[in-house]
């Protein structure tokens, strides 16, 4: 009868082979957690996102954009002024932790709005015109996700916009 | 009594099957969190609205001529096409030349506006693709691991792979066509790419 049982280099061999499995198991149980963690705490940032995006892209179109200014606020760290072919005028502020449009304020969650890498693109070519303004989201978590606000209008309906033509 | 218990030979089978176990579970969770990770790059808001400007400009240019010559004439293996990879540099687009073949002002203009959108970078565009609005056909073409099978469709040749990922998500039919857009942006200074489409809409000749 052999009564030898596991020596030592076997049972060391058994246990580190599976702690090598077990090691990639576990990092990959804390990759699925802290996704799963970002999903849950950016759902309302992204549903602010997609509504703000919405509203004043929806205005841009429906009401058709004939003018856009940059301006100045206390407090404000973005303005723009928004005027409508009605002549109706609309101003979306953004501050540090807050954007404002049309006196309707959106609360941001995580992280903070930055005038750091904001964009403002006008080209006008002849009949063909291009408006880009992306609002930078700053957040430290590298989850791969948009968190940005950009506006864009272009297409041949004629708009004014102040600044350069920079893109 | 027998009190023999495993011998190593039993061991390492045992330990075999574990591992190959952990190994499937392993790759059946990173390939799901891949793939979430991968989804979080399809059809942004912001960036639907960019396509849905592009295609508004696209459909003011001779796109119906456009798709005519690209997605309803068979290639030179003799089949249909099922893509078409968008330039601005096709001919075909503008429309009204004077006798000696030179592009009306307006038309002209129109193509240095498209050049300076699509190809200028203004708007990250890395590749416009055309399809019919169902993309079944296009799918059956392509594997799981989002390779191309279809070898006599040379326009899929040089599709990513992200892409690819990017059509398999798509589904509805309808007689029309869809404008699928690949984006390359900067998310922390490295790249990414992010997709979105629209079905081309019918423009009547009066507008």
């Amino acid at each position: 009868m052999n009564n030898k049982g596991f020596t030592l280099v076997e049972l060391m061999v058994s246990v580190s082979l599976i702690s090598i499995v077990l090691v990639f198991m576990f990092s990959l149980l804390g990759d699925i957690k802290r996704e799963s963690a970002y999903s849950n705490d950016n759902i309302n940032d992204t549903l602010n996102r997609s509504t703000i995006i919405r509203i004043i892209q929806n205005d841009f179109i429906e009401k058709r954009l004939n003018r856009v200014e940059t301006c100045r606020e206390d407090g404000v760290i973005i303005c723009y002024s928004f005027t409508f072919e009605d002549g109706l005028n609309k101003k979306l502020y953004v501050r540090e932790k807050e954007l404002e449009y049309d006196n309707e304020i959106w609360k941001l969650g995580d992280g903070k709005y930055s005038t750091e890498g904001e964009k403002y693109c006008y080209i006008n070519n002849g009949d063909n015109y291009l408006l880009k303004i992306v609002i930078p989201v700053i957040n430290h978590k590298e989850d791969n996700r948009i968190h940005d606000i950009e506006l864009i209008k272009m297409g041949m309906t004629s708009f004014t916009a102040s600044g350069s033509e920079s893109c | 009594m027998n009190r023999k218990g495993f011998v190593f030979v039993e061991t390492i089978i045992v330990i075999s099957v574990v591992m190959t176990l952990l190994l499937m579970l392993y790759s059946s969770f990173i390939s799901i969190l891949n793939q979430e990770r991968r989804n979080t790059t399809f059809d942004d808001v912001a960036y639907i609205y960019r396509t849905f400007y592009i295609e508004d400009f696209l459909v003011s240019l001779n796109l119906e001529k456009y798709i005519n010559d690209h997605l309803e004439t068979p290639n030179s293996a003799g089949k249909m096409p099922l893509l078409a990879s968008f330039t601005c540099h096709d001919d075909s687009l503008y429309n009204l030349r004077d006798e000696n073949g030179v592009l009306d002002t307006k038309e002209e203009e129109k193509r240095n506006y498209c050049e300076a959108l699509i190809d200028g970078g203004r708007l990250e565009i890395e590749n416009i693709y055309i399809t019919r609005y169902d993309v079944s056909d296009l799918i059956d073409c392509m594997n799981t691991d989002n390779s191309v099978v279809c070898a006599s469709n040379e326009e899929l040749r040089n599709i990513s792979p992200n892409a690819i990922g990017y059509f398999r998500t798509l589904n509805g039919k309808d007689d029309t066509y869809r404008l699928i857009i690949e984006y390359k942006t900067k998310i922390d200074n490295r790249d990414h790419f992010l997709y979105s489409s629209v079905k081309i809409a019918r423009r009547n000749v009066d507008e």
